[in-house]
C-alpha cells in the first residue's frame, strides 16, 4: 500500500473528521440513541457512554463564517468557539440531545448561557466547573462535580449510570487510548506509516463516533499501516503543540514543504489518550478525577503544572526525535500564548528549533504561514 | 458643620488616604525589598485580612499593572509588553504586568501566590510569573478557585486559602495569632459596613461625593496592608459622617448640577479622571459605581472559629468581590447586580466597558443586554481597551456615551 489514504477506514475516519454528521451518528439516533455534545478532553465522556449516550466533542468543523455567531460573541473571543456556536446556530449541531461545557476558559464557559439564550434546541445543558490547579486537594472537589454531573446526566435522561457501567465504560475508552498509542508508536519509526494530517483525522474521527466501532475500525488501521510503504523521506521531523488542533491545516502545509508531523502536544491530540485511567479501586469517578488533576495536567489553565507540561512536552521531543516544534495557538486564548511563549525559551534551551504563532481558528492567511513554516523548516535543514 | 469646614474635612481624608494608599504601589514594594524586608507577591489578593494579620507586606502584580496603565510611561511600557510576543489579544492590564515581571522592574519577593482567578489573562499572568527564572528559588503557592457557587464550594475554597496561610507561616517564620487575626476580621467587617452606609449615602439624589471617594475607601479598606486596621475605620467613619453632613444639607457634587446618574460597570479607564469629570461638567452626568466603587454588601466574616473565618473569606473573594464574582459568575448574579444597583443607586442609565480583555463579558454581552432591555434598563456597551487609551480615547469614549443618553432621552 502507497499510502493509508487509500484505505477504506481512514477514509471512513477521514470522512468523519472533516464534517460534523455522519453515517454512524445517524445510524445512532436511528436506533433511539441520545447524543451529548462536549467542549474539553476534561469533561469525561465515560459518563456519558456509561449512561448509554454518545459522547461528541464539539468543533467547528466546516464553518466559513461567524455572521450569526457574532451577534452573541464578540470578535475578541476566540475564533473555535465561535465558529462551533454558528454551526450550532444554522443547525448543524441539530443531532445533540445534550450538551456540556466546562469552565476550560472565558469564552466557552459562556456558551451554555448563549446557547440556551439563542434558543437552539438542544434540550439538556449543563455546565462543569472543572479543577485549576494539578495536586491531591484538587481531586475530590473535581470528583464532587463530575458526581453532581452525573446525577444530572441520570435524572434528565432517565438512565442509570452504576459504578459497573462507570468501569465498563473505563476499560472501553482505556481501548481506545492504547490503540491510539499504537498509532502514535508508529510514528517514532524513521520514516513513520502515517503522516501527521492522516493523524489528526483518525484522532478526530474518535471523538465523533460510538467507540466500539472506533476501537474495531482502529485496529484494522493498524493492520493495514503494517503494508503501508515506508521509503519515503522527509526533510524534517516536526511536532505540534497548541490548543484544539482539529483541523489539518498546520500539518498540511508541514507536510506539503516535505517535512513530516511525528507528534503533538494538544487536546485532540497526544493528550487524550497518553496515559490510562485506573481502572482499579471501588470508586470510578474519583479515577476519572484522578486521572485529569494528577495525570494529564496538560492543559495551560491549570495554574502551576507548566513544569509538569514541560516535561511532558520535552518528553515527546525526545521520544520522537523531532528535528523541531511548531506551536499554535488561536487569536485570543490567553492560556495557550503564555504557555507557547514560555516553552519557546525553554525549547531552544534544550537546543530543539522552535516557533509559534497565533492564527485564526478558519485561517485567512494561508500564504503567511506558509512563508513562515517554510522558513522555519529551512532554518532546520541548514 | 459649615461649608468650609465640611471641605476641610474631605481635603484631609483625601491627604490621608494618598499617604494610606501607598502601601499597594510599586515604590512601597521596592522600598521593602531595598529594606531587605520580607514579602509577597500574588496575582490576585484574595484574603487582605491574613496577610495584615502576619504583619507581612504583601503585593498584588495585577495592581502594579493597572496602576502603571495610569503613569506617564504607560503607553512605551504596553508596547514593549506587546514586543514581549505574548498573546496579542491578552488584556493590557495584566500584559503589562507580565512585562514588569520579565523585565525585572518588581523585586524578587520571597513568597508567590498565584491562582486561576478571576480570569485567562490573571491566570497565564501566574504562570509566567511561576516560570520566571530569577524567581526559580522562590517559594509557590497554588490556588483553584471554583466557578461553581455552592456551600461546598466555598469550604473547599476556604481550606485552600488555609493551606495558603500554613504556607505563609511556614515561609516568613511568623504565626498566624488567630485572636489578631479574628480581631482584624471584626474590624473589617466593621469597615465593609462603613462602605455599604456610604454607597447608601450616594444614593441620595443629588449624590453628595464624586466616584473617586468610593475607590479610595476600597483602596485602604480592601487592599493592602491596613485593611483591618482601626485607623482605616476611623477614616472611614469621618468619611461617611462628612458624606452624611453633605446629604442633610441636600448637597451634591461641588460645581455640578446633576442631570444624569449612571454606574460604569467595570473597572474604570484609565482614563477615567478626565472622562468622569468632562461627563459630569459638561452633560451633569455623574458616576455612582464602578468595581473601585464597590459599596458591597460584603459577607461579614464569622469569626466563631478558624474553618469560620476562612470559609467567610472565601465567600467573601468569592461572591463579593465584583471582578471574581462577575468573571466567574453567572450571566444572572451579573445581571442581578446590575438590576440592584440601578435601583438602590437611582440610576438613569448603565454604561458597560466590555473591555477588550475580558473575554467572559464580550461571550455574553448581548444576553446582558437583553435581559437589561426586559428590565428597563438602559445600557450601553463601550468595547474600550481600560488600561490603553490609544485603543478608544476618553474622548471617543465621552462621545459614545453623550450619543448614547441622547438616544436615551436623558439628554433633552
Amino acid at each position: 500500500m502507497e499510502s493509508i489514504k487509500s484505505s477504506d477506514v481512514f477514509k471512513k475516519f477521514s470522512g468523519i473528521a472533516t464534517s460534523l454528521k455522519n453515517s454512524e451518528i445517524e445510524n445512532w439516533k436511528k436506533q433511539g440513541g441520545k447524543v451529548i455534545g462536549y467542549f474539553c478532553p476534561v469533561i469525561p465522556e465515560e459518563v456519558f457512554i456509561a449512561g448509554g449516550i454518545l459522547p461528541f466533542r464539539m468543533r467547528g468543523t466546516g464553518s466559513t463564517t461567524t455572521d450569526s455567531a457574532d451577534v452573541y460573541l464578540k470578535q475578541v473571543n476566540c475564533g473555535f468557539p465561535r465558529h462551533t456556536f454558528n454551526q450550532a446556530l444554522i443547525g448543524e449541531y441539530d443531532f445533540l440531545d445534550g450538551l456540556v461545557v466546562n469552565t476550560c476558559c472565558d469564552t466557552i464557559m459562556r456558551l451554555a448561557v448563549d446557547w440556551e439564550h439563542a434558543g437552539i434546541k438542544t434540550p439538556f445543558i449543563y455546565s462543569l466547573d472543572n479543577a485549576h490547579a494539578g495536586g491531591e486537594a484538587m481531586v475530590g472537589h473535581f470528583r464532587n462535580q463530575l458526581q453532581k454531573m452525573k446525577d444530572a446526566v441520570e435524572k434528565y435522561f432517565n438512565v442509570e449510570i452504576t459504578e459497573q457501567k462507570l468501569q465498563d465504560a473505563i476499560k472501553l475508552c482505556n481501548e481506545t487510548k492504547l490503540l491510539q498509542q499504537k498509532l502514535y508508536e508508529l510514528r517514532k519509526l524513521p520514516n513513520p506509516p502515517i503522516t501527521g494530517s492522516e493523524t489528526v483525522a483518525v484522532m478526530v474521527a474518535g471523538s465523533s463516533m460510538p467507540k466500539e466501532q472506533y476501537n474495531k475500525d482502529l485496529k484494522t488501521l493498524l493492520d493495514e499501516l503494517g503494508n503501508v510503504n515506508t521509503d519515503k523521506k522527509y526533510s524534517a521531523r516536526l511536532m505540534i503543540i497548541g490548543c484544539g488542533h482539529d483541523d489539518t491545516l498546520l500539518c498540511d502545509i508541514i507536510e506539503e514543504l516535505g517535512a513530516v508531523v511525528v507528534t503533538d502536544q494538544t487536546c485532540f491530540g497526544s493528550r487524550v489518550m497518553i496515559k490510562t485511567i485506573s481502572e482499579e479501586g471501588d470508586d470510578p469517578l474519583m479515577s476519572i478525577a484522578g486521572y485529569q488533576v494528577l495525570d494529564v495536567p496538560y492543559c495551560p489553565k491549570t495554574i502551576g503544572t507548566h513544569p509538569e507540561r514541560k516535561q511532558f512536552t520535552m518528553g515527546l521531543a525526545k521520544d520522537y526525535k523531532v528535528d523541531g516544534a511548531v506551536g499554535q495557538c488561536f487569536i485570543s486564548c490567553d492560556p495557550w500564548a503564555a504557555e507557547l511563549y514560555l516553552l519557546k525559551s525553554e525549547f531552544q534551551e534544550a537546543g530543539i528549533p522552535f516557533i509559534w504563532f497565533e492564527r485564526e481558528y478558519i485561517p485567512d492567511l494561508i500564504g503567511q504561514l506558509k512563508t513562515r513554516v517554510e522558513a522555519f523548516i529551512e532554518t532546520i535543514n541548514n | 458643620m459649615d461649608t468650609d469646614n465640611n471641605k476641610n474635612i474631605f481635603d484631609q481624608l483625601n491627604k490621608e488616604c494618598n499617604e494610606y494608599s501607598k502601601a499597594i504601589f510599586l515604590e512601597s514594594c521596592v522600598e521593602v525589598a531595598k529594606n531587605g524586608e520580607q514579602f509577597g507577591l500574588t496575582t490576585e489578593d484574595c484574603f487582605p485580612e491574613v496577610h495584615c494579620a502576619l504583619g507581612l507586606p504583601y503585593y498584588s502584580i495585577a495592581v502594579f499593572g493597572g496602576v502603571m496603565s495610569q503613569m506617564p510611561q504607560a503607553f512605551d511600557l504596553i508596547d514593549k509588553s506587546k514586543e514581549m510576543g505574548v498573546g496579542s489579544m491578552t488584556c493590557s492590564g495584566p500584559k503589562l504586568a507580565m512585562y514588569m515581571v520579565e523585565s525585572g522592574m518588581i523585586p524578587k519577593p520571597n513568597m508567590i501566590i498565584t491562582g486561576n482567578q478571576p480570569c485567562d489573562a490573571i491566570s497565564a499572568l501566574g504562570d509566567l510569573v511561576n516560570s520566571y527564572k530569577p524567581w526559580a528559588d522562590v517559594p509557590k503557592f497554588y490556588m483553584s478557585a471554583p466557578h461553581d457557587k455552592s456551600e461546598e464550594s466555598y469550604v473547599f475554597y476556604g481550606k485552600q486559602m488555609r493551606a495558603a496561610a500554613a504556607f505563609l507561616e511556614d515561609i516568613s517564620g511568623r504565626k498566624l495569632d488567630m485572636n489578631k487575626l479574628k480581631q482584624i476580621s471584626e474590624e473589617a467587617n466593621k469597615q465593609c459596613q462603613l462602605m455599604l452606609e456610604l454607597q447608601v449615602l450616594k444614593s441620595a439624589v443629588p449624590t453628595p461625593i464624586d466616584w473617586t471617594w468610593g475607590r479610595s475607601a476600597t483602596r485602604i479598606a480592601r487592599w493592602g496592608s491596613r485593611v483591618g486596621s482601626p485607623v482605616v475605620t476611623e477614616w472611614l467613619e469621618r468619611l461617611v459622617a462628612a458624606t452624611e453632613q453633605r446629604v442633610k444639607e441636600k448637597k451634591g457634587i461641588d460645581g455640578i448640577t446633576e442631570k444624569i446618574r449612571f454606574m460604569w460597570y467595570d473597572m474604570v479607564p484609565t482614563s477615567s479622571e478626565k472622562l468622569f469629570s468632562r461627563l459630569a461638567n459638561e452633560l451633569g452626568a455623574v458616576e455612582l459605581m464602578d468595581y473601585y466603587n464597590w459599596g458591597g454588601p460584603w459577607t461579614p466574616i464569622d469569626t466563631s472559629s478558624e474553618e469560620a473565618m476562612f470559609t467567610s473569606f472565601a465567600k467573601r473573594y468569592l461572591k463579593d468581590t465584583p471582578m471574581v464574582k462577575h468573571a466567574m459568575g453567572t450571566v444572572q448574579s451579573f445581571t442581578d447586580d446590575i438590576t440592584r444597583l440601578y435601583k438602590e443607586l437611582k440610576c438613569d442609565a448603565v454604561v458597560l466597558g466590555l473591555n477588550i480583555g475580558h473575554k467572559e463579558q464580550n461571550a455574553m454581552y448581548r444576553v446582558i443586554e437583553d435581559i437589561c432591555r426586559e428590565r428597563g434598563i438602559p445600557i450601553q456597551m463601550i468595547g474600550c481597551d481600560l488600561w490603553d487609551e490609544r485603543y478608544m480615547t476618553g474622548d471617543q469614549i465621552f462621545d459614545k456615551i453623550q450619543m448614547f443618553f441622547e438616544v436615551s432621552g436623558l439628554i433633552k
